[in-house]
C-alpha cells in the first residue's frame, strides 16, 4: 500500500508535467486499473508460471536468477507475487487521484518558490507534498478498505494456499466450501468490524494532524 | 425510431426467452478434452429427443466446482437441470437431488459397477448415474527409461532413484528445463487424492479415516510416505507442483518435459493426440507401491450425472442422463477421450481396447480404487479433505516436518470429529 501511494505520486508527477503524447500516455496509464481483476490475475498467473511464464523467462536472459522460480507456488515468493499484482493494479488508482489534487495546485506559490530560487525537490516537500495530502490521504483510506477485504487477486493466484489466505477467503472457505453459515458469517462481521475500525480510527487520526498542521 | 428498435428487440429477447424456457441446462467439467465430448453427446440426444440444451462449463478445480454447485443448490435454483457430480459428492448433495429410480425404467443400473452403484445410494435413493469412473495411474517415457536402460518402476522409492537418473542425464544432454515427476500439488482436492495413494501404498499407511470413523493418519509409514514426497520437491519436482492442478501437470509431461506423471487416464487421449510433442512414446501402469512390502494404491475418483431436485422437467433431465450414461455414448467416450466406462462390459470391447490399451491391463486397478473418506464423514468431508491437504501442502513445502504435520492434523480432525460426522 504504501509502495502503491508512493508510485502513485511519482506517476501523478510525471502525468502532470507537460509533454508530448501525455493524453496517450494517460490513457495507457488506466489500463491496469480499467481490466477487470480476474482477468488481469488469470493473465499474471501465466506470466508467472514456473515453467512456462515469460517472467521467468526475462529474469533468466537477463541472468538475474539461473533457475526459474515458481512465483505463485513457493511459500516465500507467493506473498511477494501477489503484492506485486496488486501493486502494478491499483497503482494507478492512487495516481488519478493525485494527479486531480495536482492540478488544482494553485501556481502563485510555485511562481513565488521559483522567484525565491528553492530547489525542486525541497517544493516538492515543503508545497506540492502538503497541498496533495488530503487527496492522498483518501487515495490511501480506499486502498487500505481495498487490501483488508481483497479477495479476487489472491483467490486466481494461489487459490485456498494457507500463506496468502486473506480474511475474505477465510470467510469465503468457511461459509461457501464448509456450508458453515453461522461461523462463516460470524467472520464476516468480524472482517466489517475490522473495516470500520480502521476507517474510524485512521480519520480521526488524519483530522487531528491535518488540524494541527495548520 | 429508437422506442420501435427498443421495442423490437424486447419482442425478439421474449420469443428467445419462450424458446429457451422448454431447454436443459447441464453441467459439464471442461478438464482436457471433456467439453467437447460433452457437447458433442448432449448433441446427438438433441437431434434423437427434439429438446435443445444448454451446456455450461464450469471449473477445472472440483473444490471451486463444489462450491459453485452448493451456492446453486443452496438457493434451489432450477438453472442447471442435470450435474456432473464427483464420486465424493452423492453424500453431501443428496437432498437436492432427486431419486433417479422413480424416473428410469427398473433396471437400469443392473450393468454398471456395483460399487459405484452403492456409493450413489443414498439412504436407498439413486441420487446419481455413473458416467465415468477413474483412478490414478502413471505415466511414464517409454523412450527415456529405455535409452536409460531402467525399468518401469515398482515403488516411489524406485520412481525417485530414476527420476533423479534420468534427469540428471537429460539435463547434461542440455534439457534444461527436464524433471523427473509430476503430480497435482496444489493445496485443493487433487492433492488430497495424490497423498492419500502415497500414504495408501505403504503397509499400514492406511487411511485418513477409515470406515469405522476412527482417524488412523497419524502413523509412521503415513509420515515415511509423505516424507519421501516432501523429497521430491526441488529435487524431481519442480517446486512449481505445489501449485499445479490435473491440467498444468499435463502441460509439463505433454511438452516433453518429465519423465514421469501422475494423472487420471483422460491424460492418455491427450499425450497422444497430433499435437502432443510425445506422441508414442509414452505408457501407463499402476501408480507405484511404497517399499517393497507395499501395494500400488489408486484413489477412486470419476463423475456422475444427477438431476436437481429443483428442475422443472425432472423426466426430460432423466432421459438425458440415461442416454449420456448409455453403453454406445460411453463407448464413444472411452474411445474419443479416454474416459473409462463405468460398464465392465466395455473393458472387454476390442474397439476400446484397441484405442486404450490400458484399459485392459489396469482393469484391477480400476475395479480396486480405494475411496476417500466421504461416505463416513458425511458433510464434514469437505473439512476433513482441507485440513488434509493444507496440512500435506505444508509438509511439501517444507515448512514442517511429516511426523508433526500428522500430529498435528490427527488434532485437527479430532476436533472436526467432535461436531460429529
Amino acid at each position: 500500500m504504501s509502495l502503491e501511494a508512493v508510485l502513485g505520486v511519482i506517476v501523478a508527477l510525471v502525468l502532470n508535467a507537460h509533454f508530448r503524447g501525455r493524453t496517450l500516455v494517460r490513457a495507457a496509464m488506466l489500463i491496469p486499473w480499467a481490466i477487470p481483476t480476474v482477468v488481469s490475475a488469470k493473465i499474471w498467473a501465466w506470466m508467472l508460471n514456473d515453467q512456462f511464464g515469460i517472467i521467468n523467462h526475462l529474469l533468466m536472459a537477463l541472468g538475474l536468477i539461473d533457475a526459474p522460480l515458481s512465483w505463485t507456488a513457493d511459500a516465500s515468493l507467493s506473498m511477494w507475487a501477489v503484492i506485486m499484482v496488486d501493486v502494478w493494479k491499483a497503482t494507478p488508482f492512487v495516481a488519478l487521484l493525485v494527479l486531480a489534487a495536482l492540478q488544482m495546485l494553485p501556481s502563485d506559490c510555485y511562481e513565488a518558490a521559483k522567484v525565491d530560487g528553492i530547489h525542486p525537490v525541497r517544493v516538492f516537500f515543503r508545497v506540492t507534498l502538503p497541498l496533495i495530502t488530503p487527496a492522498l490521504l483518501v487515495a490511501v483510506i480506499f486502498r487500505a478498505l481495498d487490501a483488508l477485504r481483497v479477495f479476487d487477486v489472491i483467490y486466481v493466484l494461489t487459490s485456498n494456499a494457507a500463506s496468502t489466505m486473506t480474511m475474505s477467503i477465510y470467510a469465503r472457505q468457511q461459509l461457501v466450501e464448509f456450508q458453515d453459515v453461522g461461523y462463516g458469517s460470524a467472520a464476516s462481521t468480524l472482517l466489517f468490524m475490522i473495516i470500520a475500525l480502521v476507517t474510524v480510527v485512521y480519520l480521526y487520526l488524519g483530522r487531528r494532524q491535518l488540524g494541527g498542521g495548520s | 425510431m429508437k422506442t420501435r428498435s427498443l421495442l423490437m428487440l424486447a419482442t425478439t429477447l421474449t420469443i428467445a426467452g419462450q424458446v429457451q424456457a422448454a431447454d436443459l441446462t447441464i453441467s459439464c467439467g471442461a478438464v482436457g478434452a471433456e467439453l467437447t465430448l460433452c457437447k458433442e453427446g448432449v448433441a446427438r440426444w438433441e437431434a434423437q429427443s427434439g429438446h435443445s440444451v444448454e451446456v455450461v462449463s464450469t471449473p477445472n478445480s472440483a473444490t471451486e466446482r463444489l462450491s459453485l454447485y452448493q451456492q446453486i443448490l443452496n438457493a434451489r435454483s432450477g438453472d442447471i437441470d442435470v450435474f456432473q457430480i464427483d464420486v465424493v459428492w452423492p453424500g453431501m448433495l443428496a437432498p437436492h437431488l432427486i431419486d433417479l429410480d422413480e424416473y428410469l425404467p427398473k433396471g437400469t443400473t443392473d450393468d454398471f459397477f456395483e460399487a459405484i452403484v452403492d456409493n450413489n445410494t443414498v439412504d436407498g435413493r439413486l441420487v446419481a448415474m455413473p458416467w465415468f469412473t477413474d483412478a490414478g495411474v502413471l505415466y511414464y517415457r517409454k523412450d527415456l527409461l529405455e535409452k536409460y536402460g531402467l525399468a518401469v518402476p515398482t515403488t516411489w522409492e524406485q520412481l525417485t532413484e530414476e527420476a533423479r537418473t534420468v534427469q540428471a542425464g537429460e539435463r547434461q544432454a542440455g534439457h534444461k528445463d527436464f524433471w523427473g515427476f509430476v503430480f497435482q500439488g496444489r493445496a485443493y482436492e487433487g492433492l488430497t487424492v495424490d497423498a492419500l495413494e502415497w500414504i495408501a501404498s505403504y503397509p499400514d499407511g492406511g487411511t485418513i479415516v477409515n470406515d469405522a470413523g476412527d482417524i488412523t493418519i497419524d502413523n509412521p509409514q503415513a509420515a515415511k510416505a509423505l516424507t519421501l514426497a516432501a523429497s521430491w520437491i526441488g529435487d524431481i519436482s519442480p517446486q512449481g507442483v505445489l501449485n499445479y492442478t490435473e491440467e498444468e501437470s499435463r502441460g509439463v509431461f505433454q511438452s516433453g518435459n518429465a519423465l514421469f506423471m501422475r494423472n487420471w487416464p483422460y491424460a492418455w487421449d491427450l499425450v497422444q493426440s497430433e499435437q502432443s510433442d510425445i506422441r508414442d512414446k509414452v505408457g501407463v501402469v499402476a501408480l507405484p507401491a511404497g517399499g517393497a512390502d507395499g501395494h500400488s494404491a489408486a484413489v477412486l475418483g470419476g463423475w456422475n450425472l444427477a438431476v436437481s431436485r429443483y428442475s422443472e422437467h425432472p423426466q426430460m433431465a432423466a432421459d438425458l442422463v440415461a442416454f449420456l450414461t448409455s453403453p454406445e455414448e460411453q463407448k464413444r467416450r472411452a474411445i474419443e477421450g479416454s474416459y473409462n466406462p463405468t460398464l465392465p462390459a466395455l473393458y472387454q470391447d476390442k474397439e476400446v481396447l484397441a484405442a486404450v490399451p490400458f484399459f485392459g491391463t489396469l482393469y484391477t486397478t480400476f475395479t480396486s480404487a480405494i475411496p476417500r473418506p466421504s461416505a463416513v464423514t458425511g458433510d464434514k468431508y469437505p473439512r476433513v479433505s482441507n485440513a488434509f491437504f493444507n496440512t500435506v501442502h505444508e509438509v511439501l513445502s517444507g515448512k514442517i516436518d511429516a511426523a508433526q504435520g500428522l500430529a498435528s492434523l490427527q488434532s485437527e480432525l479430532e476436533r472436526i470429529k467432535r461436531r460429529r460426522w
